[in-house]
């Protein structure tokens, strides 16, 4: 795969401490409900319902635009009411633009594609409690077995997200990183880049802010 | 139940307007009902009890009012638009638009001009053209669009593009109400915790 310069404007965006990008135009509901591990990508048009459930996030999560992440609800073992369930994403996992997630849990590297939808109960394009095994392609509609996957799919997925992170870059960087051909020495790039004077941002700080000013708006 | 729908269809058959219910002080009026900050309101519009609507939804009232029964959740990026119409003349003519209660629309579907009856369910990203009837108990698939002017029977699911429709004859009616009441109920905890309820 080939390192691509993602260029993104540094004023549009949260830098939090635990190195999460976070676009402004994103919605966001529910800050205290989302936990990030770190190294996020959230780009713009994005929604996150906090307010329903607990979302849990791994490392290098990329969502991309027009994203709807929203915990889905089941009835609990000895509830009789049904309610909205925590939601967990795994390490290493890809949401392209236009996707729905209801998904109960999703596990590490998973690549979702262009405007699928993973629905909660009924017949949708993922069928109900459907658990999609390891190593498969899903697709079509409804969702059927299409194929299966070669076992190094794994490393290619971490290894997608993480260079995706590392070359999602401010816009105005004179000097732009020199191929990030493996995750190693990529890191290391990225151990030794010095810090910009807003990365010591909170997460969770940053996000109640961006909550609170879209309120007012 | 039934005398709600009963009211609902003796409403729609009688040509006599309903009470007048001015959209923003039924909120003040009801505590049982959430209208998130950021869900885009626009005209004259009246919701029912325990109704739940989510941020970033439209609901546009352009030609015509638009009356919610109870019980309906609307959730993010609906589009629910009463289109302003014209006459042969050029003369703007109103129209109400009715929706019944027990209605779910989920993520992304849209509804343009259509009257809904009760206990309809609205799949992600579904799209319902311009002057359709919806009656009781439908289903619409997710990602299926209903073409324009087609009028869907009780208990009818469209499951595919192009029209098609089959019909559902094992709905359970109770445990749907119950789906739905609790959600309802749990929605109306929850929600007020985390987002702004809008005021006017």
């Amino acid at each position: 795969m080939e390192a691509q310069m993602i260029p993104f404007d540094q004023a549009q965006y949260f830098i939090t401490s635990k190195k999460n990008k976070i676009s402004k135009q994103s919605l966001i509901k529910g800050t205290d409900n989302i936990l990030i591990e770190g190294k996020a990508i959230i780009l713009p048009g994005a929604i996150l319902r906090g307010d329903l459930a607990i979302i849990q996030m791994g490392e290098y999560v990329v969502i991309k635009e027009d994203v709807i992440i929203r915990p889905t609800y089941a009835k609990g073992e000895g509830q009789k009411r049904l309610k909205y369930v925590k939601q967990k994403i795994g390490n290493c996992v890809y949401i392209d633009r236009g996707s729905i997630v209801c998904a109960l849990r999703i596990g590490s590297n998973v690549h979702i594609g262009k405007n699928c939808i993973i629905g909660h109960r009924y017949n949708s394009i993922v069928p109900p409690d459907t658990i999609l095994p390891p190593y498969t392609v899903f697709g079509g509609r409804p969702a059927t077995f299409m194929g299966e996957l070669p076992e190094s799919f794994d490393k290619f997925q971490t290894d997608m997200t993480v260079t995706y992170y590392m070359n999602f870059k401010q816009m105005n960087m004179q000097a732009p990183m020199p191929g990030a051909t493996s995750i190693a020495s990529a890191r290391q790039q990225q151990e030794g880049a010095p810090e910009t004077p807003s990365a010591g941002q909170n997460t969770k700080r940053a996000l109640a802010e961006h909550e609170k000013k879209d309120e007012k708006h | 139940m039934d005398s709600a729908r009963s009211g609902i269809n003796s409403s729609r058959a009688n040509p006599a307007p309903p009470p007048p219910t001015p959209p923003t002080t039924a909120q003040q009026t009801n505590p049982l009902l959430f209208v998130a900050q950021q869900a885009d309101i626009q005209g004259k519009i009246s919701f029912g009890e325990y109704c739940v609507i989510h941020p970033k939804c439209q609901i546009i009232a352009e030609g015509g009012d638009i009356t919610f029964g109870d019980h309906c959740i609307i959730e993010e990026k609906v589009r629910i638009i009463n289109r302003a119409r014209k006459d042969e003349q050029g003369r703007p003519v109103k129209k109400d638009m009715f929706i019944g209660s027990y209605n779910f629309f989920e993520v992304h579907s849209q509804l343009d001009s259509t009257d809904v009856g009760d206990m309809n369910e609205f799949q992600f990203k579904c799209l319902v053209q311009d002057g359709c009837k919806i009656e009781n108990f439908c289903q619409i698939n997710s990602c299926v669009t209903v073409p324009r002017g087609t009028v869907l029977p009780s208990y009818s699911v469209a499951y595919e593009d192009g029209g098609k429709v089959r019909q559902n004859l094992d709905f359970n009616e109770e445990a749907k109400r119950c789906t739905v009441k609790e959600l309802c109920t749990f929605l109306l905890e929850q929600l007020p915790k985390h987002n702004k309820q809008r005021e006017q």
